[in-house]
Parts: structure tokens; C-alpha cells; sequence
């Protein structure tokens, strides 16, 4: 057995040597070949950039032979639609030209049924890039995919090609939209002129919990204030999450109401949801408020208790004034909190 | 060539046994961990950080620096900080009680003012002589805290203590974090939907002139690619990345205070609150992940030489020992799951327990070969197979660094690195197994 190990490590420690010289030299050829590639699609990038609207858009002839290689076509694409990302208005259309002319559209129809997920992934984010309405029913289909990355780029795209429409996909998905995705997904819309959103309502009521976290984030975005009692009563939902969220989309689409609603879940509430719920308070800046949050200082814990003394503070500049009045004011460790207030205010104010 | 098959030794077998288990084992992590880095690189294309970066939705995280008489580099250590492309970030320097002028320094730079801060001591921590704030608001993310001189785990309990991130990290003075460090170790908690990520981390490497790289350089840069490429990737596939040396970790600031925070009188700060952090997911029965990026975000500014390296080493398998001795109850005990059944006795069996069992089949052999038990012959054969596994197993390491990174272009340099991999065990094992001896006794001595 020894023996047998012992004869397939040194031969296969030869063909690591082998193998290893071989990628390097293959890397070192690869890397002249995409330098020269890299000067002659620059040049054809910066022609097509540069060319105004009435001339008739065409490839050069030195490009037509090139074109039929692969790899220099995966090229090109990718530099493409980094110029595409970095310019807008008149540039990327003829960017857009020079990608039809080079039928890459034919290819990036090929990779949009691959097998290899980051083949498939950059195809369908190809489509979104380079606007290929077309595509719009390949990528729809792909918004629910079960690989992540296919996934978010499939549902950014279709938000490229038909803007807020392109929303639709929340109706369907059964996987999660992680928060990462959401900030990306958000991102994305922001590029948008906002329009009136559909499907709210049926988006709040999911039974997908990351879709109604992130419609409530859309409607504190775009101050969807129609949608304020729909917001309320999910600060009953029974996950932790959602009404974290909800409490803080109504501090953005907040009426006078707001302060009340707030106070009526936090008993209940989790550490997190509570600091959230006292954060949003202090913004308020609701003087109805403080007895009530005086009242709380005699329950919660000395790392809410924080929180509850600066939202009194903030809340109103005088109320570290009413804090003193309070029976256990001068005992540890509301003494102590109450002293780094008054410091805090006095150093706010040099 | 003459093997040993005929000798009825039941310890030659076990030692047998041992080396082919070890390496089908080596195998199949490294095919998982090459295959998961692959997947990894692929998917880097589709990731822009400056989403988050400009994000207001991105989580606040603490950077905490703890300081002892530094007044030649802090300046320049909080400046990197500051540059660092992250908006919700805290920074929080301890000055451990220097003796020199680190605090005047940064009082002076950064136009500190003293203020009354109530801690809230959520885990036990010394007492703080003064926090500062800088008056100028462009700094206002910044906190120094003046603190009488204690032990380094003391120190970083207090910045967690004053700490208002969700997460938290700390920084060595020797290192030197990529400016999107911060950036791009905050992904993975946001991105998990199923599981809490307790932590994430990515590799420190040694910052090294590659003009005037030594050989011992070269073996520790090419164990670090070995680690990172055929090992750390294939852990966290299966979420079992265990006793990480050398990570630059930020943690879940929460869960981190239900461990109580790091614990004082271990020299393994950042590995003993890992392990104590899986304990307690384990326990409360959470589903969770310690995420890992294999990229190089942070590096230590040390100077590698042959004596460095020894103490490091020697310190390592202390930090080990330690940990070994305070989490000795997961071994094989089927509550902590395949922490305690997979990769605890993995680690311990194939990684911590390797220079025992070199040293023991080592002596045992030349036993038997003054004997003439066993042929000379058969021992050298024995010898050149460890060997050439070791080399093998290397080899395997370059050459998925060429293919996946496309590095190395210039033969010179692979041959360099060929050569680094060929005196590895010659060089570096002696080094091993002698600090781990060394560790050892100081464990068991107490020195």
C-alpha cells in the first residue's frame, strides 16, 4: 500500500512540475495576446465613442477576422460593458451598436442558457447593461433561480429593462432577498425616475418574509404615505424582523400618530426593536412622550436605560432637568448616565 | 525496494495507516477548497462594494486598537484608520498606559477633549481613567480611551464595552489593513439568509520586499497560500473552520458579550473567542457560520527571521494547549454536532498531534533500524515518501495559484517558489517540531 503511495506522489509530483511550467508560460502568453487585445478594442471602444449621430455606424475591416475568435469576443464584451457602466445618454448607444454588430447579443443569448452559473450570471447581466429588451422573458424566468447570483443580477436586469415594472419579480420569488441584495436591488432604483408603484399592497401581505422587508424599505424610500396603515399593522407581524422594519418606515412616513403606535408594541418588544423604536422616538421630538419613558427607566435594563435617558434628552433639551427629579436620580447607575448626558450636551454645544 | 510489509510491528501498521487516512483526508479537502475558490473568484466579478460603502443601510462596526508606548507610529496607524472606505465605522484606540507620548500625540493631532462617558459594562473589564472625542466633527468617529495599564484581553473588553457597533474587530499595531477591509469582511453578514454569521474573517500575510525575500520568506508565504487554497476554503464549506491562526476576524458584537468577551490569562485572544462563540451557538442550538474570504486584507509588518519564527511558533502551540485544556469537553461529544465529533478531532488527530507522531515514528524507526528489525533501506524509502507527499502536497498549491489567479508568469518565479516548496520540510519542519516542543514545555511549566 506504502509502496503504491509512494510511486503515485513522485509521479504525480512530475506532472505538477510539468503542468505548472506549462500554465505559466500558457499565462504569460495569454497576458501578450490581451495586451494587444486590450490596444485594439480601446481604439474601437473610443471610435464608436466618438462618433456623431449621423454617421452611418460600421466595423472596421481589421476587426472582422478577430471577431470570429471566442475569447476575444468574451473580451471585447467585458470591455464594452465597462465602458457602458462609465458613460451615459448618446456613448452608450452607439456602445450599444457596436455590441449588436459584433453580434454579441448572439452569444450572450448562448451563456443565457450555460450550465456554468457565472457564464449564465454575466449574460443575464449583460442584458440589463446593454439594454436588450428582447431578452425580457429569458431574464423574468431567471429571477427566481435557485443560484443567488443568477438570481439578484436577473432581477436587476429586468429593473434595467423595464424599470420600476420590472418590480413584478417580488410577486413570484419563494428565496430570500439577503440584505446585501436589498441594498443592491435599492440601489438600483434610485438610478430611476420614481413612478407609482403597483403591487404594494399584495407585496406587504407575502408570504415571502424578505419581499415585505423590502417593500416596507421602498415605501420609506419614496414616502409612499398612502401606505401607512398597511405599515401600523405590521408592527404586529410575529416576526422580529419585519417589525423592525416597519418601525422604521414609519418613522419616515411618520403623523402625529406615530409616537403613540410605537409606544403601544414596545413592551413587548425585543432589545433590538426597542433601541430602534427609542432611536426613532428622538427624532420625534414628542414631549408626550417622556412620562411614559420616565416610567420605562424603572424596568428595562441599564443598556436600555442608556438609551431611554438620551432620547429623554433628545427629545427635549430641558429633560435632563426632569431626569434629576426622578426618585433613584442620584443612585448608580442613573446618576452616573445622567452626569455623562449633561457632559455630552455641554460639549455639543462648544 | 525492500518494504516493510513483512514486519509484524502493529505500530509500523498504525504508523501506515496514519499516513494513507492523512492523506486521503488532505485529498478531499484540498479538491473542496480549490473547487469553493474557484466558486469564490467567479462570483468576485458580481460584486461591488461601493454598493454598501455609500449605503446607509451598511452596519455600524467598531475598529478597536489597543496601544502601549507607540508615539512613533500611532499618528500613522489612526490616519489609515480614518482613510478606511467605510462610512459606519467606530474607531476606538485604548491606550494600554503608555509611558511615552502616544496619548499627547493623539491629543494634540486630533484636538481631544475629556468626557464623561458611562460605560456600561456588559462584560467585565478594568477601570478607564479618561475618554476623549475630538472637537473637530470630522473626527467624530473616533474615541480614545486613556486606560491604566492591564492585560491585552482587559483592554479590548473595555473597547467593547464602550463599542456602539453591531460588529466589532480589533487591530494589532503591527498590522496594516487593506483600505476595503472593513468593507468587504461586512458582506458576508448581510448576505446570510438562513444562518446567523457569528464572524468572518480573511487571511494576514506577511508584508515582505520581494526583492529582498529569503527563503525562509518564501516557505512561510507559500504556507500561507497552501493554507489559504487547499484548507481554510474547504472548512467553511462545511462550516467547520476551526483554530484560525492568523485571521483578521470582525465578530457579532452581541454573542461576543454573551461569551463574556476575550478571555484574560490566554495568549489565543481572537481563537479562544471564536471557539467560545461556536460553543455557545452550539448550545443554544442557533443555526450558524463563521464566514472566510480568501483574499489578503491585512498585513503584519514583522521581520521574518529564524528566531521570530521559533517564539511564534512556540507561542502558537501554547495558545493551542490552552485552548485545548478550555474546550477539552467538545471532543467527541455529540451535543456541539460536527464540531465535536468532525472537526475538533480532525484538527486534533491530523494538525495539532502531526510533530508527536513525526518525532515518535521517527525514533521508533532508527530503533528498529539499530535493531535490523527493519532494513535501512525500508526507513530511507519510509523518509523520501513523507517527503515527497509533503512536497507533492505544495506542488498541488502552485499550481492552483497559477491557474485560478493567472499569476506567475515569469518561470523565475515559479521555480522560486518550487524551490521554497522542496526545502520546506527540510528547513521548516525541524522549526516545527522544535517550537512545539518548546511550546509545550512552557504550557506545562508555566513559563
Amino acid at each position: 500500500m506504502l509502496q503504491l503511495l509512494f510511486y503515485i506522489t513522485v509521479y504525480t509530483s512530475i506532472v505538477l512540475l510539468l503542468m505548472m511550467f506549462f500554465f505559466s508560460y500558457l499565462n504569460k502568453v495569454k497576458k501578450q495576446k490581451y495586451s494587444v487585445w486590450e490596444k485594439e478594442s480601446n481604439e474601437l471602444i473610443n471610435t464608436f465613442i466618438f462618433i456623431d449621430n449621423n454617421t452611418v455606424l460600421e466595423l472596421p475591416d481589421d476587426i472582422h477576422t478577430l471577431k470570429k475568435n471566442p475569447f476575444f469576443r468574451t473580451f471585447i464584451s467585458q470591455k464594452i460593458i465597462t465602458a457602458v457602466k462609465n458613460f451615459s445618454g448618446e456613448t452608450t448607444r452607439n456602445l450599444k451598436q457596436l455590441y449588436l454588430l459584433l453580434e454579441l447579443d448572439k452569444d450572450t443569448l448562448h451563456d443565457t442558457k450555460h450550465v456554468l452559473g457565472h457564464l449564465k450570471t454575466r449574460a443575464i447581466r449583460n442584458v440589463g447593461v446593454m439594454n436588450l429588451k428582447n431578452f425580457e422573458e429569458i431574464v423574468f424566468e431567471n429571477t427566481n433561480h435557485k443560484n443567488d447570483l443568477i438570481r439578484i443580477e436577473a432581477q436587476v436586469a429586468l429593473i434595467r429593462l423595464t424599470g420600476f415594472k420590472g418590480l413584478k419579480f417580488l410577486n413570484i420569488i419563494t428565496y430570500p432577498i439577503s440584505e446585501w441584495y436589498q441594498i443592491v436591488l435599492l440601489r438600483e432604483l434610485k438610478t430611476l425616475d420614481p413612478e407609482k408603484f403597483k403591487g404594494i399592497k399584495i407585496w406587504l401581505k407575502s408570504f415571502n418574509k424578505s419581499v415585505i422587508v423590502f417593500t416596507l424599505k421602498l415605501i420609506a424610500n419614496y414616502h409612499l404615505f398612502e401606505f401607512y396603515p398597511d405599515t401600523v399593522k405590521l408592527l404586529h407581524h410575529k416576526n422580529h424582523k419585519i417589525r423592525l422594519q416597519a418601525i422604521r418606515t414609519l418613522a419616515k412616513i411618520f403623523n402625529k400618530n406615530t409616537p403613540k403606535e410605537l409606544l403601544s408594541i414596545f413592551e413587548n418588544e425585543t432589545t433590538e426593536n426597542k433601541i430602534a423604536i427609542l432611536k426613532e422616538l428622538s427624532s420625534f421630538k414628542e414631549q408626550s412622550t417622556i412620562p411614559y419613558l420616565i416610567e420605562l427607566l424603572k424596568q428595562e435594563t441599564p443598556t436600555l436605560q442608556i438609551v431611554i435617558i438620551k432620547t429623554i434628552a433628545k427629545i427635549d433639551t430641558e429633560g435632563i432637568l426632569l431626569l434629576e427629579k426622578i426618585p433613584n436620580a442620584h443612585t448608580p447607575p442613573l446618576n452616573n448616565i445622567i452626569l455623562q448626558l449633561k457632559e455630552e450636551q455641554a460639549y455639543e454645544l462648544d | 525496494m525492500n518494504w516493510i510489509n513483512n514486519t509484524p510491528f502493529f505500530i509500523l501498521q498504525l504508523i501506515g495507516f496514519y499516513i494513507v487516512l492523512s492523506v486521503i483526508i488532505h485529498v478531499c479537502i484540498a479538491i473542496t477548497s480549490i473547487l469553493k475558490n474557484q466558486i469564490y473568484l467567479n462570483r468576485k466579478e458580481f460584486t461591488d462594494y461601493n454598493t454598501l460603502a455609500s449605503s446607509s443601510n451598511a452596519p455600524n462596526i467598531s475598529v478597536i486598537k489597543v496601544i502601549y508606548n507607540q508615539e512613533n507610529t500611532i499618528l500613522q496607524s489612526v490616519k489609515l484608520l480614518l482613510l478606511s472606505h467605510y462610512n459606519n465605522l467606530e474607531i476606538i484606540i485604548i491606550n494600554n498606559g503608555s509611558t511615552d507620548n502616544s496619548l499627547q500625540n493623539l491629543i494634540k493631532t486630533y484636538n481631544l477633549k475629556p468626557i464623561n462617558v458611562y460605560i456600561n459594562k456588559e462584560i467585565d473589564s478594568g477601570p478607564v481613567k479618561t475618554i476623549y472625542k475630538s472637537t473637530n466633527p470630522i473626527y467624530k468617529k473616533l474615541i480614545i480611551v486613556d486606560k491604566p495599564i492591564s492585560n491585552n484581553a482587559d483592554s479590548l473588553n473595555t473597547g467593547i464595552n464602550i463599542a456602539s457597533g453591531k460588529y466589532i474587530t480589533h487591530i494589532n499595531t503591527n498590522y496594516v489593513i487593506k483600505q476595503d477591509a472593513i468593507l468587504k469582511l461586512s458582506k458576508p453578514f448581510l448576505k446570510e439568509t438562513t444562518q446567523k454569521v457569528i464572524a468572518s474573517g480573511s487571511v494576514i500575510k506577511y508584508a515582505e520586499n520581494k526583492k529582498s525575500a529569503t527563503i525562509l520568506s518564501r516557505i512561510i508565504s507559500l504556507k500561507h497560500t497552501r493554507i489559504l487554497l487547499l484548507e481554510y476554503m474547504a472548512w467553511t464549506k462545511v462550516n467547520e473552520l476551526l483554530f484560525t491562526p492568523g485571521l483578521f476576524m470582525i465578530f457579532d458584537r452581541e454573542i461576543a458579550i454573551k461569551c463574556k468577551g476575550y478571555t484574560p490569562n490566554t495568549s489565543s485572544l481572537d481563537m479562544e473567542l471564536t471557539m467560545r462563540m461556536r460553543q455557545y451557538m452550539e448550545e443554544h442550538k442557533t443555526a450558524y457560520t463563521i464566514s472566510f474570504i480568501p483574499d489578503i486584507l491585512c498585513w503584519k509588518k514583522e521581520e521574518i527571521n529564524f528566531k521570530n519564527i521559533l517564539t511564534k511558533k512556540s507561542n502558537w502551540t501554547l495558545k493551542k494547549l490552552e485552548s485545548l485544556k478550555s474546550n477539552k469537553k467538545i471532543i467527541f461529544n455529540r451535543k456541539y454536532g460536527t464540531l465535536g465529533l468532525v472537526s475538533y478531532p480532525y484538527w486534533f488527530l491530523f494538525k495539532f498531534l502531526t510533530p508527536i507522531v513525526k518525532v515518535i515514528t521517527f525514533i521508533y524507526l532508527l530503533v528498529l533500524g539499530s535493531t535490523k528489525q527493519i532494513s535501512w533501506l525500508s526507513i530511507i524509502s519510509l523518509g523520501v515518501l513523507l517527503y515527497s507527499l509533503k512536497i507533492t502536497y505544495s506542488f498541488i498549491a502552485i499550481l492552483t495559484k497559477i491557474i485560478t489567479q493567472h499569476k506567475n508568469n515569469q518561470n523565475n518565479s515559479v521555480v522560486k517558489q518550487i524551490v521554497a516548496a522542496i526545502l520546506e520540510p527540510i528547513i521548516f519542519t525541524p522549526i516545527v517540531i522544535f517550537s512545539f516542543f518548546k511550546g509545550s514545555l512552557q504550557y506545562f511549566t508555566k513559563k
